[in-house]
């Protein structure tokens, strides 16, 4: 869902040019309080696999295909924070080397498929963990990350109404339809890899799963 | 059974990051793992990616219904790789496949260029 030049307007490119850039000084600034040594070659090679596997559209229903995004897996995996920093490099480079993605859209891309995509995968997964006291982890994993591709194609739906290409129920209807389906695809691989590489879930009370972890 | 060290190991760091208040899943740190999934990324960049859908996207498909694919502005300057398809390479299969790999390539590398001196060898750094 990589918005070309010419979708949005002047102001919409703007305003989430400024979001983004927001997003991204913020992200590296967090980063930089939490990130452990041993993690950078993950995050770099997990940062690598989601720029692989936007490569590989399926096919959803006729003539149109879905792409993964990988925002829910990245702030699963190393945290929201680090998840909008992996994101914005995928987004950028993909934009500068590959031409997927407008340059003046560049921060509405960063802004929908990062900062929200991370953030909503993000949030589901944390409250599911709560809700269901760590229990059925695939199940909400899959749910996250089927969430923050709807919400982040909810949020391009929301800037093409914002500038004027279409009305935005019709445009909400439109993108939410199709990345409903999609968003399966994204739901079955992030649940399948987060399940992979995570050697415990946290829990709804990370004070508490801490002391337990100590105390092993 | 020698899995059990790592498991230890990620075990305390899950403590370290609870104090941070970050709180998320324990990533494995075990290596033949992380092969596997260096071996998937390639293979997903340099072979599957070949097999991709060629239809449009979701926001394609939207835009090509409700009729405004044309404003899609023709890009403005030329990158080095468009379209995932390597310049100069006939073989099709090569071109994408080579795109997938070197794309892959770079985002490990500016990943790893951008987290490594944001990152703390010991964990001081995430307690203020």
């Amino acid at each position: 869902m990589h918005i070309p030049d010419g979708f949005l307007d002047a102001k919409a490119c703007i305003a989430t040019g400024a979001l983004g850039a927001g997003a991204i000084a913020y992200g590296l600034k967090k980063t930089k309080m939490t990130l452990a040594r041993p993690e950078v070659p993950k995050i770099a090679l997990i940062g690598a696999f989601i720029f692989a596997a936007q490569m590989l559209n399926f096919p959803v229903s006729g003539a149109t295909s879905g792409h993964f995004l990988g925002g829910a897996l990245a702030s699963i995996l190393f945290g929201p924070a680090v998840g909008v920093v992996m994101m914005s490099a995928v987004l950028i480079v993909q934009a500068l080397v590959f031409q997927d993605g407008g340059l003046t859209v560049l921060g509405a891309n960063i802004f929908c498929s990062g900062v929200i995509g991370s953030y909503v995968g993000y949030g589901v997964y944390r409250l599911g963990l709560t809700l269901l006291r760590g229990k059925a982890t695939k199940a909400v994993t899959f749910l996250a990350a089927w969430c923050s591709i709807v919400a982040a194609s909810c949020a391009v739906a929301v800037l093409l109404a914002w500038s004027g290409t279409f009305p935005l129920n019709v445009a909400l209807t439109a993108m939410a339809g199709w990345h409903s389906l999609i968003g399966i695809g994204e739901g079955l691989v992030t649940a399948l890899v987060v399940a992979y590489l995570a050697e415990r879930n946290v829990t709804f009370d990370s004070a508490s799963a801490s002391k337990e972890a100590s105390a092993v | 059974m020698s899995r059990r060290d790592p498991v230890n190991e990620t075990k305390e760091r899950s403590a370290e990051r609870a104090d941070t208040g970050d709180a998320r899943v324990e990533v494995t740190g075990k290596k033949r793992k992380w092969l596997v999934m260096a071996i998937v990324t390639l293979l997903a960049a340099g072979i599957v990616s070949y097999f991709a859908s060629p239809h449009p996207d979701g926001l394609e498909r939207v835009a090509e219904d409700h009729g405004f694919l044309e404003k899609a502005s023709e890009p403005s300057w030329r990158a080095w790789i468009p379209d995932y398809e390597v310049p100069g390479i006939s073989s099709p299969m090569l071109k994408v496949g080579l795109a997938g790999v070197i794309g892959a390539a770079i985002l490990f590398g500016v990943l790893y260029a951008i987290s490594r001196p944001l990152s703390a060898k010991q964990r001081e750094e995430g307690r203020e």
